[in-house]
């Protein structure tokens, strides 16, 4: 059973993304901002990780940025409604996994729940 | 509102030039009401939308709403390639139909207050994400986002906020509507003046492709 964190500032998407994760049996923790997404890397060690872009506080770019520089490996699938594709390019260089637009069909997000923890355990 | 550029405006918009912002913005709206039905399951029926420059004189174009009629209000500002804000407004009967649809709430309990406000701020964002980013990707620019506010304000309010004296604005709106529920809105995209000169430099660009 793998940890999943799932961070966004809306509790609408973490209800709908929870709910679709919840049905894969592993555990899911959640944190509504990038600080708090950060407070928890370090202390309960997440194997993967769902991300948000636009948040108060410390944003998903600045969470990416963070982890980059930190040398992360942890897998980051990020989720956000902005669908640019000069977003996607910088999130994907900054090291993200996936990316994915919201609203999350639940197909897309096992799927790169799947790839992305086989990805996790080669990397660990 | 009319359909062509106002006179009060000291800018023109040529029939390309305008043509070409009605159909972005089409596009755009047609990506946000696909969003909406993967989220809500039913059909949206969408008004072409109608591009205008306008003053601050100008906001009782947007009928039906009354001036001060309270509106469910989620607006987010944008920058980068150009600037300016966009707003996705409701009637608040529909703005309470949709959080229902969506929530499955019933309850207008004070404790679900914020749970209903954030649902419909991040509707707010998927649309105006939605309308925006396709915006931004065919004309080859990048764009960056405020986090999406809720309010409930008047039209007089949010035309307000987007003006600076009695400036000239660009203006594009559009309505939509999910008959089966009953539910109407309209998505509005303010660009600010320098801004829009800024668009029609990129539009031009891509005509003359």
């Amino acid at each position: 059973m793998a940890r999943i964190l799932v961070t966004d500032d809306s509790t609408f998407i973490r209800r709908r993304t929870c709910t679709i994760l919840n049905r894969t049996g592993h555990e899911i923790i959640e944190a509504t901002n990038g600080n708090h997404c950060l407070e928890i890397m370090q202390q309960d060690k997440p194997d993967l990780l769902f991300l948000d872009l636009v948040m108060p506080g410390l944003d998903g770019f600045g969470v990416l940025k963070t982890l980059q520089d930190a040398g992360n490996t942890i897998p980051v699938i990020v989720l956000t409604a902005d669908i640019q594709d000069a977003v996607r390019d910088e999130c994907m260089q900054l090291g993200a996994h996936t990316f994915l637009n919201k609203p999350p069909a639940e197909a897309a997000v096992l799927a790169a729940l799947t790839d992305a923890l086989a990805e996790g355990e080669r990397k660990a | 509102m009319t359909s062509a550029a106002h006179s009060s405006s000291t800018r023109q918009l040529n029939v390309l030039q305008k043509d070409a912002i009605t159909e972005l913005m089409n596009i755009g709206v047609g990506h946000a009401a696909s969003t909406l039905h993967t989220l809500i399951g039913h059909k949206i029926e969408l008004v072409v939308p109608e591009v205008s420059l306008i003053t601050l004189d100008d906001y009782h174009q947007l009928q039906p709403y009354e001036a001060d009629e309270l509106l469910s209000t989620i607006w987010m500002g944008f920058r980068g390639g150009f600037e300016g804000n966009t707003s996705l407004i409701f009637p608040t009967d529909s703005a309470n139909t949709l959080i229902t649809a969506l929530t499955g709430e019933m309850d207008d309990s004070p404790e679900l207050d914020e749970l209903r406000a954030g649902t419909l701020a991040e509707v707010g964002n998927i649309l105006l994400n939605g309308v925006m980013g396709s915006i931004a990707n065919m004309l080859n620019a990048a764009l960056s986002y405020t986090v999406p506010e809720y309010m409930e304000c008047s039209l007089l309010n949010i035309f307000r906020k987007n003006h600076t004296g009695n400036d000239t604005i660009m203006l594009a709106r559009t309505t939509f509507a999910i008959n089966e529920l009953k539910v109407e809105g309209n998505i509005l995209l303010f660009f600010k003046v320098a801004s829009f000169e800024q668009l029609l430099i990129s539009i031009d660009r891509e005509l003359a492709i």
